[in-house]
C-alpha cells in the first residue's frame, strides 16, 4: 500500500468503516511508515477534540429551512422563492458548520492531568489495562518507562 | 587471651557468609528485602522494559540515573530516542524531542501489594546466574491457584536489587518483562540530573464515577478490587474497575451504550453480534474469535461491559456472567 493510498484510508479507518477491507493492509503500513503514522495520530487527536466538544445548539433552525427549501411549493410563504431558500440553507449549513470551529477548544491540559481518562478505542482500553498489569507484575516504575512517551503526549 | 580473640576474628567473615545464605534460604524474604531496594540504592544502568498486548510486543530501552530514595531520570533510546522522563518525588516531567520541551503530568502508580501476591503465590528459588555481570539469585513465583500468571524474578543477593523480571501468563505469553544490560552501584550522582524543568503538577483529586458500576458477585480467587476510576469515551461515560490478586491484574471496563450501538465505536470491527437474551438486548461473546483469549464482553442494559485479564478465560466468563443486570432492566422484565 503506499502512502497516498494509506491516507485516503485514514478517514475511513478512524470511522471503524464495516467496508474498508484494506484494514490489515493499512495497520501493517502505519507501522512501517512514520510519516502516516503521524498523520494518522494528528487525524485520531483532531477527532478526539471534536467529540469532547460534545454537541453545540445549531444558531438556526437548519431542519425549518431544509424543510421549506425541500416543499417550497406547500412553504412558499415562508420563502419568495426557492432561490432565496437555497441561499438561506446554504448559509445556514455554513453557520453549522463554523459555528463549532468558533468556539474555544479545550486545550489537552498542558499543565495538569486530565479530569477523566479518555479513552477513543478498543485499542486504548487494552493499553490501559496492560499499563495497570506492567506496574502491578514488575513496578510502578517499570510501567511509567513503557508508557510515559505515549500519555505525556496525549496530555493524560 | 589474644589467640582466642584472633580466631573469633577468622570465624567472623564464615559467620557472615552464613547468613548471607539464610536470607537466601528464605526467598519470600529476599522478594521482600528487593521490594525496598530503589529507595536505598543509587545507580545507573540501561534498562529494557517489555510487555506483551494485543498488537505484539512494546517496548523502550532506556538508560536510567537513580539517586535514592526517590529521584530518578531516564533517557530513552531507540523508538524515542532523545526524550526524557524526570521523576523527583512526587513530580514528574517528560521532555518530548519531537515537541522540543517539558510537560509536566500526573500518574497515579499502582503501590506493590507483596503480601497480597505472598497470599496468592508460592515463591521458590531455583538456582543462580549472572545479570549485568553481577551474581543473581533466581526466584520463581508460582500460582497456588491455577490459570493465573507466573514470574521469574533474578536478584543480587548483595544489594537486593532487582536485576531482571519476566511475568507470563499460564500459557506462557509474555505479559512483561525488565531486565538491566548494565547496572552500576554510585555514591552520589550530580543534582543537575534532577532538577525539575518546571513547577510540578498539582495532584487533582479524582472525579466522582459517573454511574454505580455494576460488581461481579464472582471474582476469582485470591484477587481483591482495588481501584475505581471514571473514564470517558467520546460522550459516553464510563468506569474502570481493577482487581488484582499480587500479580495477575484483571480490568472491568463499564460503558453506557452510545445511540447507535451497532455504530459502536468501542467494539471491534466484525467481532461482536447482538443477540436477544434473557436480560434484553445482550452483546455476544464473540471476542473470543480474534484468537486471543483473556478478553469478553457482554452488554448488560444500557452498560457495555468489557472484562481483560492475563487469567484463564473460564475464570473472566464465570466473573462477567456474575454482573448482576442494572437496576433499571430489572424494573423493565
Amino acid at each position: 500500500m503506499t502512502c497516498r493510498e494509506a491516507r485516503d484510508r485514514l478517514s475511513d479507518y478512524l470511522d471503524h468503516d464495516r467496508a474498508l477491507t484494506t484494514r490489515r493492509e493499512l495497520e501493517e503500513h502505519l507501522q512501517t511508515c512514520a510519516a502516516c503514522r503521524e498523520e494518522h495520530r494528528l487525524l485520531a487527536a483532531t477527532c478526539r477534540l471534536l467529540a469532547d466538544l460534545g454537541s453545540t445548539p445549531c444558531p438556526v433552525d437548519l431542519s425549518r429551512i431544509a424543510t421549506a427549501a425541500t416543499v417550497g411549493t406547500r412553504r412558499r410563504w415562508t420563502f419568495p422563492s426557492s432561490r432565496l431558500a437555497l441561499v438561506a440553507a446554504t448559509a445556514a449549513a455554513l453557520v453549522a458548520v463554523v459555528w463549532p470551529w468558533q468556539q474555544p477548544v479545550p486545550s489537552p491540559e498542558p499543565t495538569g492531568p486530565a479530569a477523566r481518562v479518555i479513552v477513543r478505542d478498543v485499542a486504548e482500553v487494552e493499553e490501559l489495562h496492560r499499563s495497570f498489569a506492567v506496574q502491578q507484575s514488575l513496578d510502578a516504575r517499570a510501567g511509567l518507562v513503557l508508557y510515559a512517551p505515549e500519555w505525556a503526549e496525549r496530555g493524560r | 587471651m589474644r589467640r582466642a580473640g584472633r580466631r573469633l576474628l577468622l570465624l567472623f567473615p564464615a559467620v557472615l557468609s552464613l547468613s548471607g545464605a539464610a536470607a537466601h534460604a528464605d526467598p519470600a524474604a529476599l522478594l521482600r528485602a528487593a521490594e525496598g531496594a530503589d529507595r536505598r540504592l543509587s545507580y545507573t544502568g540501561v534498562r529494557t522494559v517489555r510487555a506483551g498486548g494485543r498488537k505484539g510486543e512494546t517496548e523502550q530501552r532506556v538508560k536510567v540515573w537513580h539517586l535514592a530514595p526517590d529521584n530518578t531520570r531516564v533517557s530513552y533510546l531507540d523508538a524515542v530516542d532523545g526524550s526524557v522522563l524526570l521523576e523527583c518525588g512526587p513530580g514528574r516531567w517528560f521532555y518530548s524531542r519531537r515537541r522540543g520541551g517539558w510537560r509536566p503530568f500526573e500518574w497515579r502508580s499502582s503501590p506493590s501489594r507483596l503480601d497480597l501476591l505472598l497470599r496468592n503465590y508460592r515463591v521458590r528459588q531455583l538456582g543462580g546466574g549472572v545479570v549485568a555481570g553481577r551474581p543473581v539469585v533466581l526466584l520463581s513465583v508460582e500460582p497456588r491457584h491455577p490459570g493465573n500468571p507466573s514470574k521469574k524474578v533474578w536478584i543480587d543477593p548483595t544489594c537486593k536489587m532487582v536485576l531482571r523480571e519476566e511475568v507470563r501468563d499460564s500459557e506462557g505469553r509474555l505479559i512483561a518483562a525488565s531486565a538491566f544490560e548494565r547496572f552500576e552501584l554510585v555514591r552520589s550522582l550530580p543534582a543537575s540530573l534532577f532538577t525539575p524543568p518546571a513547577a510540578a503538577t498539582a495532584a487533582v483529586p479524582p472525579p466522582p464515577l459517573p454511574f454505580p458500576p455494576l460488581r461481579p458477585r464472582y471474582v476469582p480467587p485470591g484477587y481483591q478490587e482495588v481501584r475505581r476510576n471514571s473514564l470517558k469515551r467520546g460522550p459516553s461515560p464510563g468506569v474502570y474497575l481493577r482487581y488484582t490478586d499480587g500479580l495477575g491484574t484483571i480490568s472491568l471496563f463499564q460503558f453506557r451504550r452510545g445511540d447507535n450501538p451497532d455504530r459502536d465505536r468501542f467494539s471491534p470491527r466484525g467481532s461482536h453480534h447482538w443477540k436477544e437474551g434473557r436480560r434484553g438486548r445482550e452483546w455476544g461473546r464473540s471476542d473470543e474469535r480474534d484468537g486471543r483469549p483473556g478478553r469478553l464482553s457482554k452488554q448488560i442494559g444500557d452498560v457495555h461491559c468489557r472484562i481483560i485479564g492475563d487469567i484463564a478465560t473460564d475464570e473472566l466468563r464465570k466473573m462477567i456472567d456474575s454482573l448482576p443486570a442494572p437496576a433499571e432492566t430489572v424494573r423493565r422484565q
